[in-house]
């Protein structure tokens, strides 16, 4: 169970990097418009 | 009538070049007083091909120095320097390129908005996946013995706990920790107080048992507890912020209806294009059809017709021949036309409706406040219990009297208080979106539960906006078939809803519509004339239109809005009656209504007899012809007055001003979409049967609200004493509180289930 000790504290700092991923993806308004961008696709330009 | 040369000599964009107007659309850099960051809008920018090449072109221009095109958003930032270039000069370029560019006036507000919406999605998301982790760590406690795990392994948990509670503590929670510490400062006692308290409180026990285990604060830690609290208020906050931003860019759109260029004859006689904001009293300007008129004025040259309905709430085409006064916000429709401008901006009527729905929109109470009114006296006894505990234990044992304290707040932590109301009216909220019904303000629920006097509209909210034709009579001397390929071709190019009411009904009889004719002419209010080959190959003058362009007497008479004819010469060949169609379920629904206990009533715009009419139909007592919208609001002002609650439902822009007054109200489906915004909830799907199970589900989200506040009361009622008597360890607290707020939601979760036709049940 040793291992633990190095996987829990890993574990955390995935936590931050996953959080900073999310802060990209709210930052550059990904979550704005879930509708639309799925529909565009079918859209003449 | 002279046309609109497309390239003018003079660049038509030089209205932008005085500081007060590019600062409408754009902000002064930090660094520097000479560099401006603008924001314009490009239509046509559809791909990222076309943000390419706009990035390309504008990036040569001297004095640009950033450009940044999003195709999704159709927006270009450009940041440029007001020493070398002026706005005039890209936005020519950008026209020169095919792109062609309108200032984004309202950006600011726009991206304020974006800014605190992301803010409180970015708190949530922390929350909540801080919250995931924290219970992994916090599950193999509760299930193993205290012998199972290694003390280390125990101790490592808690550690990372703490680690990942941080950002909860110290970011996520902040408007709570911030909120509580305003209303303090203004001695008020909100419910962010207690809920701070608690959060604090177990923060600080937590993190003493994480590093200094052992003392009087034992060993337990309540990051589970803790995360878990901000993540389910957090909800109900991103949501909050969503829905107010969401009535805030309806407001703004309705803003945004007028156009944002124009096109204005200068002192030459050309036609050039300038700046909405530049009109002035006095200019004249050239509108096509399908444009929006951008100030209030007079007709030059050329007739038209307007749709004048979100103003007036007149559904029809109102004809507009030359001398008639065209006003802001309505549409141009049928053809191009030249107006001297009398009223713009804040002068014209437009504006002062936009006025009229922002000021009758925040006249209502806001429910914030009020929930914190019926939480004050709870919030008191919370706070005063806490204290009477330490005094209690504190000459006898200090440790165990700071212990009953936390356990008293804990205990009664308003979570379960504070989920009742929110969790009910979310699942009800949620329910009804799958039914076609959609929320705007969750208080509208309880506001709905409430009412006593439902008021209609009727165009669109009982009837079906499509006109019915009704053959009245034909000439018995004329073949019937021929005279409805006659009506059928004549009504062939008409845009006119009536006109597009007939051509559908004369295509239903197996009519058909190219018929040979000369000389087609569309009078604007008045109908359409054309010359035909009649059956026995002479030429026959025919008239289509209302009684006063046929030259005959009207004989329109009690259900029908109006008639039509149809004549030549004095010979009238035939009557068509236009009424209109009652929706399917709509006297089924209404009568439910009445047998439900509620009073209705009916305003209408149109004529008093097809509103009577209408009224007996349907069973309605009171109903009221020729309201425009000043009569309908100062109609549900008085019935407000004589102390009923009122819902208002109706689906015409006009109504905009009296839905945002009644104390609650309901859109239609059909309805334009700023009404729809105005609105409390939308009924989509144009279904009026529905009305009558959403009231009564709302009444039913209303008694399970009550059922779980009565409880979150009696859970405390029993747990506060134990509390205090030190009889509930922290843990225990903890763990009431957790199921306590289970049992509101699974209480809650039973408004789940939801039956848009269960009325017709008790119909038979």
């Amino acid at each position: 169970m040793e291992i633990a000790f190095l996987l829990i504290p890993l574990a955390v700092l995935l936590v931050f990097v996953i959080l900073g991923g999310l802060w990209w993806a709210i930052q550059t308004g990904q979550f704005e418009d879930l509708e639309e961008e799925g529909s565009r696709i079918l859209e003449q330009d | 009538m002279a046309k609109p040369l497309a390239a003018s000599s003079a660049n038509p964009w030089q209205g932008l070049d005085i500081q007060s107007e590019w600062e409408r659309f754009s902000q002064r850099d930090a660094s520097s007083a000479e560099v401006w960051t603008s924001h314009v809008w490009v239509d046509n920018m559809h791909c990222a091909a076309c943000s390419g090449r706009i990035e390309q072109t504008i990036k040569q221009q001297r004095g640009v120095l950033a450009v940044q095109a999003s195709a999704a958003s159709k927006r270009v930032r450009v940041v440029w320097d007001a020493k070398q270039t002026s706005p005039s000069h890209w936005f020519a370029n950008l026209n020169e390129i095919g792109y062609p560019a309108l200032p984004l006036n309202e950006y600011s507000a726009i991206s304020d908005r974006t800014v605190q919406q992301r803010k409180m999605l970015w708190r949530l998301v922390v929350a909540v996946f801080c919250m995931m982790q924290v219970m992994m760590y916090a599950y193999p406690t509760y299930w193993s013995d205290s012998n199972d795990m290694a003390p280390d392994m125990v101790q490592l948990m808690k550690w990372a706990s703490w680690v990942l509670t941080l950002p909860v503590m110290l970011f996520s929670a902040t408007p709570f920790l911030s909120q509580a510490w305003a209303s303090i400062k203004q001695r008020q006692l909100g419910m962010d107080v207690p809920v701070s308290l608690g959060i604090l409180a177990a923060f600080v026990m937590s993190t003493l048992a994480t590093f200094a285990p052992g003392g009087w604060w034992g060993d337990v830690v309540y990051y589970d507890s803790l995360t878990m609290f901000v993540s389910f208020l957090l909800i109900g906050r991103w949501l909050d912020v969503k829905l107010r931003n969401r009535t805030a860019g309806a407001l703004e759109n309705m803003m945004r209806r007028l156009p944002h260029a124009v096109l204005k004859k200068n002192a030459a006689g050309e036609w050039v294009q300038i700046a909405a904001t530049n009109i002035n009293v006095g200019d004249v300007l050239y509108v096509r059809p399908g444009e929006v008129f951008a100030a209030d004025g007079l007709i030059l040259g050329g007739s038209t017709s307007a749709d004048e309905s979100m103003l007036t709430g007149e559904s029809e085409p109102v004809m507009k021949p030359a001398g008639a006064k065209v006003i802001a916000g309505s549409g141009n429709l049928t053809s191009a036309i030249e107006m001297q401008v009398e009223q713009v901006g804040e002068g014209t009527q437009y504006h002062a409706l936009v006025n009229l729905m922002a000021s009758a929109s925040t006249e209502k109470p806001g429910i914030a406040l009020l929930a914190d009114k019926v939480a004050q006296p709870f919030l008191w006894a919370v706070l005063l219990a806490a204290i009477y505990a330490v005094f209690y234990w504190w000459n006898t044992d200090p440790a165990k009297a700071i212990m009953s304290a936390v356990a008293v707040l804990v205990v009664t932590c308003p979570c379960a208080l504070s989920l009742a109301t929110p969790a009910a009216m979310l699942a009800s909220a949620g329910t009804f979106a799958k039914g076609g019904v959609l929320i705007r303000r969750l208080q509208a629920i309880q506001a709905i539960s409430e009412v006593d006097t439902v008021v209609f509209d009727k165009t669109g909210t009982l009837t079906e906006n499509v006109q019915q034709v009704t053959l009245a009579d034909s000439h018995p001397d004329w073949d019937s078939q021929w005279l409805l390929d006659v009506i059928a071709s004549m009504s062939r190019d008409s845009l006119h809803p009536v006109a597009q009411a007939l051509h559908g009904f004369a295509l239903q009889h197996d009519a058909q519509d190219q018929l040979p004719m000369q000389d087609w002419q569309e009078i604007v209010g008045g109908g359409m004339s054309a010359i035909f080959h009649a059956p026995n190959g002479a030429l026959l003058p025919v008239k289509l239109g209302n009684a006063e362009f046929c030259g005959v007497r009207d004989e329109v008479e009690g259900e029908a809005l109006r008639q039509v004819y149809v004549t030549t010469g004095e010979i009238t060949l035939v009557r068509l009656t236009l009424s209109e169609q009652v929706k399917p379920h709509a006297k089924a629904a209404i009568s439910q209504l009445i047998a439900n206990g509620l009073d209705i009533q009916l305003l209408s715009g149109d004529r008093i007899a097809p509103v009577k009419n209408l009224a007996a139909q349907l069973g309605i007592q009171r109903a009221f012809g020729l309201q425009k919208a000043a009569d309908k609001l100062q109609h549900v002002k008085l019935l407000q007055q004589q102390g009923r609650k009122v819902l208002m439902v109706g689906d015409g822009l006009n109504d905009g001003p009296v839905i945002a007054a009644a104390h609650t109200s309901i859109a239609m489906g059909s309805g334009v979409p700023l009404t729809q915004a105005q609105a409390d909830m939308v009924v989509l799907g144009n279904d009026i049967g529905v009305l009558v199970s959403l009231i009564s589900h709302c009444q039913k989200t209303i008694l399970i609200v009550k059922q779980n506040l009565l409880w979150a009361a009696l859970y405390n009622a029993a747990g506060v004493p134990l509390a205090i008597m030190g009889l509930l360890p922290a843990w225990l607290a903890g763990l009431g509180m957790a199921a306590s707020s289970l049992l509101v939601l699974l209480n809650a979760l039973r408004l789940t289930d939801w039956n848009k036709s269960d009325w017709q049940k008790g119909q038979a």
